[in-house]
């Protein structure tokens, strides 16, 4: 089965907190393809509308039933327009997208989400819980209302560790405080990263200095999601060349990539 | 009566009707629908692959062809303008070897027309280039990309300079037997004395238009958003200057010369301004990346326009906003 375009229903689409907002829309024909990681692109203008010309990416956080759950973090133009699609109204989403996701053949993960990144990593939570797995989740943002998924986790019964740099929820520090041990308990670990840029780097590093595997799931500036525009790349390091975060990931082993 | 109407009575060897509304022979080829995707906008084709079947198509600009591999440019890549989109890929490419044998034999099985787009950074490049897709099964024709900087020129893109522009052209006439089209750059005081320096050096075609240069800034980082500082600027926003470029040539050439229009392309509004300003054939660009659909939409809209109009094919249609007498 292939990618689809379709004019999905708006369920639901509110704001959480801080400059999150949860969408949530039906999309019957697109469900059964999710793997976790597989991300989408939403149309947050009207049809002929062109500004915003593009679509933008969004990581599937969830899937319920025939819904699709994303969070969204809103920045600029697109994600403003976006916020403003009601209940019953229709959005257009192109998924599923990317080709390479997480390696299932470890036998514990330790997941480390930063801000939105979270969303990126929830259905990999679901699908190693589903395969009996065994994994450690991290959440780290600065700030306590920036854990727009903190409903999430309690509704879905999971065990995070949850860092704010100031303090106001959870433990006080960052995200990578405790990241050394937590990886090193357990053999056959790796993690499994998604965040921002500084938190993705410094997450790598210490990956590197322990030797434990680290796959990171990347954003970028996506013109099209699936392959055609070449705008979206990161360097392989092996190679020396540039490839697609949208077909050659979105999820890389970060060793073997210039973050 | 109009232009192409005319040509096909006098018994214009360039251009037949096919059986199909939508179909005719150009070049020697059989075209199923006048509706192509842009160099650039589609990659090698395969990767649309997983949302239609590409034999719907009337044909498929692949992506620029150099002889040596491209790494292309470091990102920002890619800028949203307003309408619009800037791009700076840096003609990333596989190389035409690895093109020919690894993505091509996948390629040609499907039921379309196969343009190849060809660069260079010197002439001999491009030489190089075309010599091996002239003896590539399953590419049918060559499309020239000139709006590469010429190295061996101080960096001025070969598509700017009238003569530069018909020594490459006149080259490589010699070097294809397949179908030669010139993809024309925009960013010139007049398309006319490009479009004329192809014409002379025997160019089968022209495509209009090539990507305008821009830039866009960041107002809070105060400096150019794209990695190279300027790019290419595509999208709904360019639609009118490439209408206006093709009925400036079509104005000129008539039916001697094709007219391919590329250029601001999302629905069949926009072809039909296209065709009707000249175009024989249009190309999907920047469209393909937001609404993957167009080339098929179009296609569609253009056999329900021509219906709805009462014509009883295509190529009616083209140049008809010249409304020229003809008698």
């Amino acid at each position: 089965m292939g990618i689809v375009d379709k004019e999905c229903e708006v369920v639901e689409n509110r704001f959480i907190s801080g400059r999150t907002w949860l969408l949530r829309v039906k999309a019957p024909e697109i469900v059964d393809n999710i793997k976790p990681a597989s991300f989408a692109m939403i149309r947050s203008s009207f049809e002929y509308q062109y500004d915003p010309l593009l679509r933008r990416a969004f990581a599937i956080a969830d899937v319920v039933g025939d819904e699709l759950w994303f969070y969204y973090d809103v920045y600029g133009k697109g994600t403003k327009l976006l916020t403003e699609r009601k209940a019953g109204e229709r959005v257009s989403i192109l998924a599923p997208l990317g080709n390479r996701f997480f390696p299932e053949d470890y036998e514990h993960y330790v997941i480390v989400g930063g801000g939105i990144g979270f969303a990126g990593l929830s259905l990999f939570m679901k699908h190693l819980r589903k395969m009996g797995k065994s994994f450690k989740p991290l959440y780290g943002v600065r700030r306590r209302e920036q854990l727009s998924m903190l409903e999430w986790i309690e509704e879905n019964g999971f065990d995070v560790i949850v860092y704010t740099e100031d303090g106001s929820f959870g433990k006080k520090g960052l995200i990578t405080q405790d990241l050394k041990e937590l990886a090193l308990e357990k053999p056959n670990t790796a993690l499994a990263v998604c965040g921002p840029h500084g938190m993705m780097k410094a997450v790598v590093e210490i990956a590197r200095e322990i030797n434990v595997p680290c796959f990171v799931s990347l954003e970028s500036r996506m013109a099209c999601g699936f392959g055609i525009c070449i705008g979206c790349v990161v360097k392989e390091k092996e190679s020396d060349n540039y490839v697609r975060v949208c077909y050659e990931g979105p999820v890389f082993d970060a060793f073997k990539i210039e973050l | 009566m109009n232009f192409y109407q005319k040509a096909e009575r006098r018994g214009c060897p360039l251009i037949k009707r096919g059986n199909d509304i939508l179909s005719y022979e150009l070049f020697g080829i059989k075209f199923k629908n006048p509706v192509w995707t842009a160099s650039g906008c589609f990659s090698y084709g395969l990767e649309v692959s997983k949302l239609y079947d590409l034999s719907l198509l009337g044909a498929i600009v692949v992506k620029g062809l150099s002889y040596r591999p491209r790494k292309g440019n470091p990102p920002e890549r890619i800028i949203e303008t307003p309408a619009g989109m800037l791009n700076s890929i840096g003609l990333q490419n596989p190389g035409v070897k690895k093109f020919v044998e690894e993505i091509l034999p996948e390629l040609r099985e499907y039921d379309t027309v196969i343009f190849a787009n060809v660069f260079g950074e010197e002439e001999e490049e491009y030489i190089a280039v075309s010599e091996e897709l002239d003896r590539a099964d399953g590419v049918h024709g060559l499309e020239l990309n000139v709006s590469c900087p010429n190295v061996k020129k101080g960096g001025i893109s070969f598509g700017s300079d009238p003569e530069t522009l018909y020594e490459l052209v006149y080259k490589l006439k010699k070097v294809t037997k397949k179908p030669l089209l010139v993809k024309l750059s925009p960013n010139v005081t007049n398309i006319l004395d490009t479009a004329e320096a192809c014409v002379e050096a025997g160019a089968d075609g022209l495509v209009l238009i090539n990507t305008l240069l821009g830039m866009a800034i960041d107002v809070e980082k105060e400096e150019p958003m794209l990695a190279t500082k300027t790019g290419g600027l595509s999208g709904p926003a360019i639609l009118p200057i490439a209408v206006r470029m093709i009925y400036q040539v079509f104005e000129r050439y008539r039916t001697s010369v094709p007219i391919i229009g590329v250029g601001g392309i999302t629905t069949v509004q926009d072809a039909l301004q296209h065709i009707l300003a000249g175009a024989v054939a249009v190309q999907i660009g920047t469209a393909n990346f937001y609404d993957p659909y167009s080339p098929l939409k179009v296609i569609n809209g253009l056999k329900k326009h021509i219906e709805k109009k009462g014509y009883k094919h295509f190529l009616e249609l083209v140049g008809r906003a010249h409304r020229l007498k003809i008698g």
